[in-house]
């Protein structure tokens, strides 16, 4: 797979993705076929927070890094006070509960693209401290009716 | 310190306000057989940008060079030990 895509890579085929009703209708009248899907949750996929508030002005500083409760020094003495303890929560917003890639009318059975905006809900990274967050974009090859993602789970980022 | 939002890569300084948006096409691809990292910069094996390592370089050298060249290549690993993790950064995708 590596060889082809270096050889490839300047051709690589950039897939988007709609996710609102009036984006994937704009799509299919430009002649994208939007190819559907539902959102499903990926109850591996998790983020979380805790909050502190501010004893007098009662203002709220929200953390996602255990290390900052040290980095912040919210000991006893702090003027900050714990109201929400380490709580997991599902960390993405999506405007619709469906959204759509959009099929070039010229798109190749096999071809390989990229996907700038992953659909489904794949891991992508795991945090050391119990988190996981989607796989953003990725390499896929169409098979003619669907898009087969090769999924790539690392902590490293690049760009 | 350097704060990173893995939701949607973007990378923040220590007031949160965005210093770089981490994206590139071929991340993919880009695994630890293929970079062969040299002294924290290398050249990239797909585009030959030179990629600056987050984990050994000081913060206020990275942010400068993010100022004076924001299409500098980085790659970063979240659970390097001097990168917070921040989610609750703004959450354009």
């Amino acid at each position: 797979m590596l060889p082809w895509i270096v050889e490839n890579s300047s051709n690589l085929r950039i897939i988007r993705t709609a996710r609102t009703l009036n984006a994937i209708n704009m799509a299919a009248e430009s002649g994208f076929f939007p190819l559907i899907k539902l959102l499903n949750r990926n109850p591996q996929i998790t983020s979380k927070l805790a909050i502190f508030q501010h004893k007098t002005k009662h203002t709220i500083q929200v953390i996602s890094d255990s290390r900052e409760t040290i980095f912040r020094n919210y000991s006893d003495d702090s003027p900050y006070t714990l109201i929400v303890n380490w709580t997991p929560y599902y960390p993405y917003l999506f405007e619709s509960p469906y959204a759509a890639y959009l099929i070039p009318p010229d798109i190749k059975l096999n071809e390989t693209v990229y996907i700038e905006d992953l659909i489904e809900d794949i891991v992508g990274a795991v945090w050391v401290q119990g988190c996981a967050y989607r796989q953003i974009g990725g390499i896929a090859t169409w098979d003619g009716e669907n898009f087969n993602i090769h999924p790539r789970i690392s902590s490293k980022l690049y760009g | 310190m350097i704060y990173f939002n893995p939701l949607n890569n973007t990378l923040l300084d220590r007031n949160k306000n965005v210093l770089k948006k981490l994206e590139c096409i071929f991340e993919s691809i880009l695994k630890e057989e293929t970079y062969k990292e040299s002294k924290g910069i290398n050249p990239c094996i797909m585009c030959k940008n030179n990629v600056i390592n987050t984990s050994i370089i000081h913060e206020n050298e990275l942010f400068e060079l993010i100022q004076n060249n924001p299409n500098t290549c980085l790659k970063i690993d979240i659970n390097q030990i001097n990168i917070i993790i921040d989610t609750n950064a703004t959450l354009d995708r």
